[in-house]
């Protein structure tokens, strides 16, 4: 075999090394835009590094010690087994923070106590409010009232008399509960006040609250979505869907058909809607999510034909009068064929509805922001399809999940996914939470049948924003 | 870049291709339009011999031009732009076959010398005809046969370009020219035979 053929490849290099085609006006535009999404990253690149690390580093700043995020007060749940915390406005307006050592803090805007100790808060006017905690019995006078408020549960109660901004607290104390009239079950409910400029938060008994809310200071019940119980809530979301097709030949045979599929596919934007609801499982921290997950994975077929030819037949009819009432009709058929390019762009939408079953577990709690961890899977009940797809001769057929309107080549339940995702709630109103959550699916079927030639199979990525509704109490 | 049109009067088509490079480097659309009319013919006719068939050739392209416009700024005026283009397009052509993991498989070991191609044949064949028949080389060969034969790279250059044996890309190309002799034998065949 000889190694070389001078003249063959001279002759092959002529012919092709200046050869030239017309190339399709739509490549321009690609070019075009994929040059200047470049560009821009390209040219701002330093611009959108410093954005985001600057935007990243006060994010977490803000998150870790900034005490109050979103104006919520946070740390009632921790004043609530931990000591009190108060804070209140002084006749000037100022926001003080009273504190067991005496001290004040001004110019915070929320209040949090790390210790166990009693504290006493001034209002507006003259009138005091006395808080204990655990064994320990505040007594105070408002509006010429006398209220004990006696605190809950605090494991280091300290049985010392503590004397701040002005108002005595004694302990230990005796609740004065028949002068109150109040159930005992009541006692330990926990109070949120709201004074003139800021919030005030106490544990103290139902009843006092009337008598605090004749007074400039209002008295309310601490909203329940601060204190973190088991609740259930109904979540309804949506959000868009990247999907990656992976597509692969059942047979070695095919991988030519396999390669053109894949060319002429191309991945779209797609959705997810649904609602669930997410109940407690263990603890408060381990939940169970459950409802209807409704997702449409878009894909583009582009099909571009450079040598489609299309025979049309035409009929001419002419009328030959050969003599007066002896009249010929004569048809004459024409065989036309075009000879062009054929370009098919359809786009192709699997539709399905599954039943979620996820496991979540909390892994943070910063005031009203909760983030949390979710896997489980999703069981498709029902799947259905229309567009087009490529058949073996690389013509494009319909494909509908009625096989009387194409052909029905994917399944109509795709079985199981495989579900992982990170939770983002945060708190808007005492029941509303909004959620921002990453996810990635994975299918553990491919869509086509069993007796199709290649397997595609989808992965999921997708963003989904969504509100989530406390229900009940 | 849009300046020199208002300075000079200038059309876009009246530029010089130092201009249009100094266009294409400040990012001016129409500069790069230009060029790309200029050359995209004959790069889709590059992208081409390397895909098997034309969707990827113009994947290849689009690619291949979003690089050019990208590391224009890079050309250093010494040789002609036109090979430089071209250089690219190979290089984005080669990571795009890469991908898919070539085989440089010894399909037919069997294989005698080509059969001798009758002068009729390289006259009349057309560039399309080549083309197409190029494209249904096993694509180890054709790779191979493209580098070599109408790039001209040696069979050094591709081993380490491809990370093979210079002896495998010897036989390789040996291989595509009989294959492809033979077929294009076969298709004048036919063409007589119809």
């Amino acid at each position: 075999m000889s190694e070389n053929d001078p003249f063959f490849d001279a002759w092959v290099r002529d012919k092709l090394q200046q050869a030239e085609v017309r190339t399709p006006e739509h490549l321009w535009e690609f070019i075009r835009k994929g040059s200047r999404r470049y560009g821009i990253a390209e040219r701002n690149k330093y611009l959108l590094f410093v954005t985001l690390l600057l935007g990243i580093t006060s994010g977490i700043g803000y998150w870790a010690f900034h005490p109050v995020a979103h104006g919520h007060v946070y740390a009632l749940a921790s004043s609530a087994t931990r000591g009190a915390t108060l804070s209140t406005a002084d006749a000037d307006g100022r926001r003080k923070f009273a504190a067991a050592d005496g001290m004040e803090h001004s110019g915070v805007a929320g209040s949090r106590t790390t210790g166990s100790r009693t504290t006493g808060l001034r209002t507006a006017g003259s009138r005091t409010i006395d808080a204990a905690a655990s064994g320990v019995m505040t007594t105070g006078e408002i509006g010429g009232t006398k209220v004990d408020a006696p605190m809950a549960d605090a494991p280091m109660a300290d049985p010392q008399t503590v004397q701040a901004n002005s108002f005595q607290t004694t302990a230990p104390a005796q609740a004065d509960r028949e002068a109150l009239n109040t159930p005992p079950d009541e006692q330990a409910r926990p109070l949120h006040l709201i004074s003139n400029t800021g919030d005030l938060s106490l544990f103290s008994r139902g009843s006092a609250m009337e008598q605090l809310m004749q007074g400039s200071a209002t008295v309310g019940l601490t909203p329940l979505h601060l204190i973190y119980k088991r609740h259930t809530y109904l979540e309804f979301y949506a959000g868009p869907d990247h999907v990656t097709h992976y597509i692969t030949a059942s047979n070695k045979a095919y991988i030519a058909y396999v390669q053109k599929a894949k060319a002429t596919e191309s991945s779209y934007p797609s959705l997810s809607i649904g609602m669930r609801v997410d109940m407690p499982l263990i603890g408060d921290n381990w939940r169970l999510q459950s409802g209807l997950h409704y997702s449409q994975i878009n894909e583009r077929l582009t099909y571009a034909n450079f040598n489609d030819t299309k025979t049309v037949a035409e009929v001419s009819v002419r009328r030959v009068v050969q003599s007066i009432g002896d009249t010929v009709l004569l048809k004459d058929t024409t065989s036309l064929t075009y000879k062009g390019q054929s370009l098919k762009q359809s786009l192709n939408a699997y539709r399905r509805l599954d039943i979620p079953v996820i496991v979540s577990r909390t892994l943070l709690r910063r005031g009203p922001v909760q983030v949390n961890t979710s896997a489980g899977a999703l069981f498709n009940i029902t799947s259905w399809y229309n567009g087009d797809i490529l058949d073996t001769n690389y013509v494009p057929i319909a494909l509908h999940s009625s096989t009387r309107k194409g052909v029905a080549a994917w399944k109509s339940t795709i079985g199981t996914s495989l579900y992982g995702s990170i939770a983002i709630y945060d708190q808007l109103t005492s029941h509303i939470q909004a959620t921002l959550e990453p996810y990635l699916r994975y299918d553990l079927s491919p869509v086509n049948k069993e007796t199709s030639i290649y397997k595609e199979k989808f992965v999921t990525t997708g963003l989904m924003f969504g509100i989530r509704y406390q229900l009940g109490k | 870049m849009k300046h020199l049109f208002h300075e000079f009067n200038l059309r876009p088509f009246n530029l010089t291709e130092f201009q249009i490079i100094q266009g294409c480097i400040e990012g001016d659309a129409s500069c790069q339009r230009l060029l790309f009319e200029r050359y995209a013919g004959k790069m889709l006719v590059v992208c081409l011999r390397y895909a098997t068939d034309h969707m990827e050739a113009e994947d290849i392209l689009q690619n291949g031009f979003i690089k050019v416009f990208r590391y224009i700024s890079q050309f250093k005026h010494e040789g002609s732009f036109e090979g430089w283009v071209r250089r690219v397009m190979v290089n984005t052509a080669l990571k795009h076959c890469q991908k898919k993991r070539i085989r440089f498989d010894e399909l037919h070991p069997d294989m005698q010398n080509g059969p001798s191609i009758d002068p009729y044949v390289y006259s009349h064949l057309g560039e399309n005809d080549l083309l197409h028949l190029i494209r249904q080389l096993p694509e180890g060969y054709r790779i191979v046969f493209n580098l070599h034969i109408i790039e001209g790279y040696s069979h050094e250059e591709i081993a380490t370009m491809l990370g093979i044996k210079d002896s495998t890309s010897r036989s390789q190309l040996v291989k595509a020219r009989r294959m492809l002799q033979m077929a294009i034998t076969s298709l004048h065949k036919t063409t007589i035979a119809v």
